[in-house]
């Protein structure tokens, strides 16, 4: 049975409140958000965004897996999928002049909320827009440690192995 | 510096952030919950290890970054100027420092300990959405630069170098500005 995405999208938020400020938000704070920010639908095999595109939104994925693949000029590499209470094209809010860097897929049948700057702006007193600004937040850090880790263990491998450079 | 000349370095604060939605009094109402002092030039403002107690705000001055290679050789990282926050990985994670900052002039730092910062980033009010907006500002600046380096470096594999050592200073300059410790070297130079 189908969920309607509505219900999950509200289930969601209400949930990311409670974990990320440790407290229960009002139904008009959650009903607030949705109607800035109506939950999308995807269904499997559609494209969500693509590389070299421009955007000022993220998404929160509430339901279904988004697959993440780039570009290069040795092919198309699928890097990874993101699933429920993970953040997509999250750079795209404060950086909207840099294009996509990858391309974004449902792999499922998935739910997603639309993040905006200008919907940030405008519910500043809100608790959800603060708790999804708080997983913003540890989502981009996160996701920078990960990466610093992987290039720190790339490095080391090099180490064992001649440097470009090393003569 | 005195709290009158907060208002101001708000202003620069959000100039160097202009996708920030929030007032300069949001800041200035951020700056005043921070302990500021100044450091002289030489004193060192962090070390790496040290556990990441506190965000910093840089209002004056130019501090040096310092960070440990994987092969336990303490590389420079770059410089970063006023004003800017510094610190800011430690204190979202409470992790470790990941780097060492020393004083390059004389500076002022105003730093806000760990339980205002895990007390005020939950909130719902005005200087709250102030401190998560610029943490994000900053987290986005770190994620485009610093990959806009790797890539840089990526690309320039196989080339020839006259520095035997150039990868090793690339790929550490890059850590440094994902881990938001310097911006300095800036941007991919081909995109520059």
């Amino acid at each position: 049975m189908r969920t309607d995405p509505v219900d999950a999208a509200r289930f969601y938020l209400e949930g990311l409140a409670s974990l990320h400020l440790r407290r229960r938000v009002a139904a008009d704070q959650v009903a607030a958000v949705l109607e800035a920010s109506p939950p999308i639908e995807y269904t499997a095999g559609q494209s969500v965004f693509r590389q070299g595109g421009r955007s000022d939104a993220a998404l929160l994925v509430v339901h279904g897996e988004l697959s993440v693949s780039v570009s290069s000029p040795e092919g198309d590499h699928m890097v990874g999928t993101v699933g429920p209470w993970d953040v997509v094209g999250e750079t795209a809010l404060y950086a909207p002049d840099e294009p996509r860097s990858a391309s974004v897929r449902a792999s499922r049948d998935s739910t997603c909320l639309v993040i905006t700057r200008d919907m940030l702006a405008a519910g500043g007193s809100n608790g959800v827009v603060a708790a999804i600004e708080y997983h913003l937040l540890h989502t981009m850090s996160h996701r920078i440690r990960v990466t610093n880790h992987g290039i720190h263990d790339a490095w080391r491998e090099l180490e064992s192995a001649p440097l470009q450079g090393d003569r | 510096m005195s709290p009158s000349t907060w208002l101001g370095q708000a202003r620069r604060l959000l100039a160097a952030h202009p996708h920030v939605d929030a007032a300069p009094e949001d800041i200035e109402s951020l700056l005043s919950m921070c302990t500021v002092r100044r450091i002289p030039q030489g004193e060192t403002l962090c070390r790496e290890g040290d556990p990441g107690t506190r965000l910093f705000v840089l209002l004056a001055g130019t501090i040096t970054v310092v960070k440990r290679d994987v092969t336990g050789t303490d590389r420079h990282v770059g410089d970063v100027r006023a004003p800017t926050l510094l610190g800011q990985m430690g204190i979202i994670d409470r992790a470790r420092r990941t780097a060492t900052c020393t004083a390059a002039t004389d500076c002022v730092v105003a730093a806000m300990d760990q339980g205002t910062f895990q007390d005020l980033v939950r909130q719902t009010t005005p200087t709250a959405a102030a401190l998560r907006r610029l943490l994000l500002s900053s987290l986005t600046r770190q994620m485009v630069h610093g990959n806009d380096r790797m890539r840089a470096l990526f690309a320039a594999r196989g080339g020839a170098s006259t520095d035997p050592d150039a990868p090793r200073t690339g790929l550490l300059q890059a850590r440094g500005v994902l881990e938001g410790w310097t911006d300095d070297v800036g941007r991919n130079p081909a995109k520059d």
